[in-house]
């Protein structure tokens, strides 16, 4: 074997076996399948495969599906860091119930999430409704309002929010709220664990250096959480990305403003655009891959002091 | 700066950490809390620093300042754990430099000034050079001598060390021993160091408190505890003894031929118990003149500069441990099985309700 003479002894053998399973696994239910999306997506040449993803409506598409991705990982890493938080550091009556509810969106079919979600948010929601023209919050948004009187359309949060409450369904909101929805185990989940074996001996000494509560957070704590919460919000964005059900029945679908890329190649697919169908999978799949790496090597570097000590 | 503590409790729901500790601390000396684990001398060090608050009633005073109530942050004091407690992501110079930079711009020391403290005290604790390093690349020894440094830096009112040495080997806990007592020496800081391990305790202390179940047992210089242990208690833990049965009657105690003094002069107590260090017996083959207490001699072991004798009692089966210098061995040369007879040279006996 080459890579004999860089193994080291151990006491259960078996690198043979499990890399070899590995690699198997990998490429029946990874590699192969992928590899295959891009055989189809050159079926019929160049010209058609620049044309299917230089559309207007899939370019509208992947700005919409990125930035609501990354937004709503952002979200869950900030969000998520304080549930994992008061999970991982204090009791209190409940704290399974509420540990139980974080892994809620993994176990929901997602478009029961996606209905639930559209039926609150919706301008006759519940939720919606509050942030609708007519509800407590949303009327505030109103060119009457305080928020339209102090920011007319013209400035720029004027312009950004132009005078008709805050919808949600129906909007970039309403996607990233479904996207933040699907997202929030990944970020609890990985932080957790990391957060509860911190030892407090670290913040004992900064305190005892002088440091103050933030600076003890963000100069102790933080940065030793850093790799989980990067981990964690890189599968929450991988997540978004590749999230259907439950965004298309808040999203509204509406070609080149509310269409996420997932709903594009669906589109492609009823038209029997194979071809085109694939070629946009692979715009996204190769602009998800680039942005995972990256991911992973802000992780590796940050982490790379952190060997036990 | 000297401390005072004063009527420190502390319960930890129905366990009482501390039973009303008092305790002076004179300026610049170097003491430590020694006992064994859960005697409360590590919540005292936390209480002392501000991690912990003590239970109502209590006051600490430092100088004749009162901080009791007052946070860790603004103690003054430096800290060093028993795991070291490094910044993992920072390097030696950042961790050393860290409260320095966390302080409020207006007391802040210039960058230069910064850099120039950090590389004074890398100095004292002999790691100049190693500025770039992260602690991951240290060994244990160089970690905790970063801890000190990082601690020292703000110029702490009192250093506080919890247990610093115990998670290193014999032989690196022995070389920072000295090397703390040379810095305790040069920098003349008030020290107070925890410790189970009695022989560091006596090594490094200008003061001992022998702590157990929340109580302060006795204090003083380490001469004083090993020479005239208090109580019980204290024999018991310092050194290594043997606890024997004897009868007392009239104050005098009764061991096979042998009666003693006590000191005591109206006890009588027939199931007392006496101490006796296993170094403090004279052993010979025959029995002499003066009237012994005949063993027999089940084991030897040689461990290092003594040698080991493990005896039976023939009057009442107790098992004892005897140490003889080596010299002492080869002149009385026992064998496994032989006879002997001991002649304490002292023993100690506490009133009953000393005891434990």
């Amino acid at each position: 074997m080459f890579f004999s003479q860089h193994r080291r002894h151990r006491v259960l053998p078996g690198f043979g076996l499990t890399m070899g399973f590995s690699l198997t696994y990998l490429s029946l239910l990874i590699l192969i399948p992928l590899a295959g999306i891009f055989f189809k997506s050159a079926e019929h040449g160049w010209p058609h495969f620049w044309h299917a993803i230089s559309g207007q409506f899939a370019v509208a598409s992947y700005k919409l599906s990125f930035s609501a991705a990354l937004a709503s990982a952002a979200v869950n890493a900030v969000f998520g860091l304080l549930v994992a938080w008061a999970l991982a550091r204090y009791e209190f009556p409940g704290k399974r119930l509420v540990d139980a509810c974080v892994d809620l969106p993994f176990a929901l079919p997602t478009a029961v999430a996606g209905i639930a979600l559209t039926t609150i948010y919706s301008q006759n929601g519940w939720l919606g409704h509050i942030f609708s023209a007519q509800g407590f919050i949303g009327s505030a948004f109103t060119p009457n309002g305080w928020f339209g009187e102090h920011f007319p359309p013209g400035t720029w949060l004027g312009d950004l929010l132009p005078g008709d409450g805050i919808p949600i369904a129906y909007t970039w909101l309403g996607v990233t709220i479904a996207l933040t929805f699907i997202g929030l185990p990944f970020v609890v989940r990985t932080v957790q664990p990391v957060l509860a074996d911190l030892s407090l001996d670290f913040e004992e000494a900064a305190a005892s250096l002088g440091a103050n509560h933030a600076q003890i957070f963000c100069r102790v704590i933080l940065p030793e959480l850093l790799p989980a919460l990067l981990t964690g919000f890189s599968l929450a964005f991988a997540r978004a990305l590749g999230e259907y059900g439950s965004v298309i029945f808040i999203a509204g679908n509406i070609p080149g403003k509310t269409e996420i890329t997932p709903r594009v190649i669906i589109v492609k697919l009823e038209d029997y655009d194979y071809a085109g169908a694939a070629a946009v999978a692979v715009v996204m799949l190769l602009f998800s891959f680039i942005i995972m790496l990256a991911i992973n090597l802000t992780q590796w570097w940050s982490s790379r002091f952190y060997t036990r000590i | 700066m000297k401390i005072h503590l004063q009527q420190i409790s502390k319960n930890f729901g129905p366990f009482q950490a501390l039973r009303s500790i008092d305790l002076a601390i004179k300026a610049g000396e170097l003491l430590t809390l020694l006992g064994p684990s859960g005697s409360g001398k590590t919540t005292l060090l936390r209480i002392i620093a501000g991690l912990e608050l003590p239970d109502e009633r209590g006051a600490i005073l430092f100088g004749d300042e009162e901080v009791t109530y007052r946070s860790a942050k603004d103690r003054g004091v430096g800290f060093v754990f028993q795991h070291y407690a490094l910044f993992r992501h920072m390097t030696v110079f950042e961790n050393i430099a860290f409260g320095l930079r966390v302080r409020p711009a207006r007391t802040r020391p210039s960058r230069g000034e910064i850099k120039d403290r950090v590389v004074r005290l890398l100095k004292l604790v002999q790691l100049s050079g190693l500025e770039h390093r992260y602690p991951s690349q240290l060994s244990g020894g160089q970690r905790q001598r970063v801890a000190l440094a990082r601690a020292l830096a703000v110029e702490p009112k009192v250093l506080l060390l919890d247990e610093p040495f115990g998670a290193l080997d014999a032989k690196v806990r022995k070389e920072l021993r000295r090397w703390l007592r040379e810095l305790h020496a040069e920098i003349h800081v008030t020290c107070i160091f925890v410790t189970h391990d009695q022989e560091e305790a006596l090594e490094l202390a200008d003061r001992v408190v022998i702590m157990n179940a929340g109580r302060i047992e006795q204090i003083g210089t380490p001469e004083e505890v090993y020479d005239h242990p208090a109580n019980s208690f204290v024999y018991q833990f310092l050194g290594s003894v043997n606890t024997l049965i004897t009868n007392v009657s009239g104050g005098r105690a009764r061991l096979g031929e042998v009666t003693f003094p006590t000191g005591l002069a109206n006890l009588n107590e027939p199931n007392s118990v006496a101490f006796i260090r296993p170094h403090e017996f004279t052993v010979s083959k025959t029995a002499g003149a003066k009237p012994s207490l005949t063993v027999t001699l089940k084991h030897i072991r040689p461990v290092g500069a003594i040698i080991r004798l493990e005896v039976i009692r023939a009057d009442n089966g107790e098992i004892l441990e005897v140490e003889l210098s080596r010299e002492e061995y080869r002149a009385a040369a026992p064998e496994i099985n032989d006879t002997l007879h001991l002649h304490p040279q002292r023993l100690q006996i506490y009133p009953p309700d000393f005891s434990i």
